[in-house]
């Protein structure tokens, strides 16, 4: 009983027919995860670089606002509106374009800083499109060489991006793309924002 | 005929067509034939996405370039006639070996940043399935301390591989790439002011 089967075995083994056929069959699934890593690695690249992008863009549009607006109680102080505030940050749709814009959080800080310690504590934080506003007791570590370039206030800014890349064969989980950036404020010494009321995107320290 | 191909008979005593298909001389050549397709195929996709992201970062760079060079002021002098021609030729001459039709298929559009919500759903480019941009279409002088929003679109030639495997994304067969920037231009040196 086992003896025709061996021989069939044999045969099968020995034969030369087909060969190419089943050498396709053990290169192409190689070839088609080489394809898919490269389409989901060349996606996750881009969408890296508009969420560094957007981190950048949106902290320098702040950066730059005019100092037109003196603020009533803080000398050197200008004022920025926060619906200003919030147009700023909805650019980032444009920058982000063509990804699509719906998992983009960010959360822009001002910081003050502390020359001897290095630091940076909270005056206030904006957050947008569901990113958290950053909390009053968190302090940010600096480089030695920002704190003591003298800047009192510089505008901290978090951007975190959902991403699912495109699966061709293979499917990458959905990865979380972050990027952050730090600016000093430009025309004036320090912001601040108009009117201030805490919500649940905004915090005043 | 067919029956002089299937009755023909030789020294060993069988048909040409029986001769044919028995024969094993050149049978893994033949073979190669059935599966090169797959396998070019996946080579010409894998080789053609590497390529379209080479060029979406190439032309991200150059974006980058334009918008420095409108944020500092200097595009300002363009007479306002032709400040799209001049504003591509600026660009072009960024984008000298990858894009060698840049003068023809790039699309350049400067115009001020929208000021609302509102104004930011409005301004989202849109392109034709010919991959014109339908709105905004314009390039304009951007004065200092002003916001703006500069997009960039290219028409990227692919070539059609076997199976199927095709990336072009347009009617004209080519795959759109763009690059957006947003920006707020320098304030002025002295009394520097868009030209007429």
């Amino acid at each position: 009983m086992i003896a025709p089967l061996l021989s069939r075995a044999r045969a099968f083994a020995a034969a030369d027919s087909g060969v190419a056929a089943v050498e396709m069959a053990f290169v192409a699934p190689v070839a088609l995860i080489l394809l898919s890593v490269i389409v989901a690695s060349g996606m996750t690249l881009n969408a890296w670089r508009r969420t560094n992008a957007v981190a950048h863009t949106v902290t320098d549009l702040v950066s730059r606002t005019p100092n037109t607006t003196q603020d009533a109680n803080i000398a050197g102080a200008e004022d920025l509106a926060q619906s200003d505030l919030l147009t700023d940050l909805g650019l980032s749709q444009l920058v982000i374009f063509p990804s699509d814009p719906s998992t983009l959080q960010i959360t822009i800080t001002e910081i003050k800083i502390d020359n001897v310690k290095n630091t940076g504590t909270v005056v206030w934080s904006q957050g947008y499109n569901g990113g958290t506003p950053t909390a009053c007791a968190t302090v940010f570590n600096l480089n030695g060489n920002i704190a003591t370039a003298g800047a009192t206030y510089m505008l901290a800014t978090g951007v975190s991006y959902s991403f699912q890349p495109l699966g061709v064969v293979l499917n990458l989980p959905p990865m979380t793309l972050t990027s952050s950036e730090l600016l000093t404020i430009r025309y004036a010494p320090q912001i601040v924002v108009t009117p201030v009321t805490d919500t649940t995107a905004f915090k005043q320290c | 005929m067919w029956e002089g191909l299937t009755s023909m008979r030789n020294g060993g005593g069988e048909s040409r067509v029986v001769r044919f298909a028995r024969n094993q001389s050149a049978a893994t050549a033949v073979e190669f034939a059935f599966v090169a397709p797959i396998l070019i195929a996946t080579l010409i996709a894998t080789l053609q996405v590497a390529v379209i992201f080479i060029a979406q970062s190439y032309l991200a760079v150059i974006s980058d370039a334009t918008a420095r060079f409108v944020l500092t002021n200097q595009a300002i002098n363009y007479p306002s006639a032709s400040f799209s021609t001049k504003l591509k030729t600026q660009l072009c001459s960024y984008a000298t070996a990858m894009f060698p039709s840049c003068s023809s298929n790039m699309i350049v559009s400067l115009q001020p940043a929208p000021a609302t919500t509102a104004g930011i759903a409005a301004a989202m480019p849109t392109f034709d399935s010919n991959g014109n941009l339908k709105n905004p279409v314009s390039a304009a002088c951007i004065a200092p301390n002003t916001k703006a929003l500069l997009i960039v679109a290219y028409q990227w030639p692919v070539i059609s591989g076997p199976l199927g495997a095709y990336f072009g994304t347009l009617a004209n067969g080519n795959y759109l790439l763009t690059a957006t920037e947003v920006f707020q231009t320098e304030p002025p040196t002295g009394s520097q002011a868009c030209a007429s």
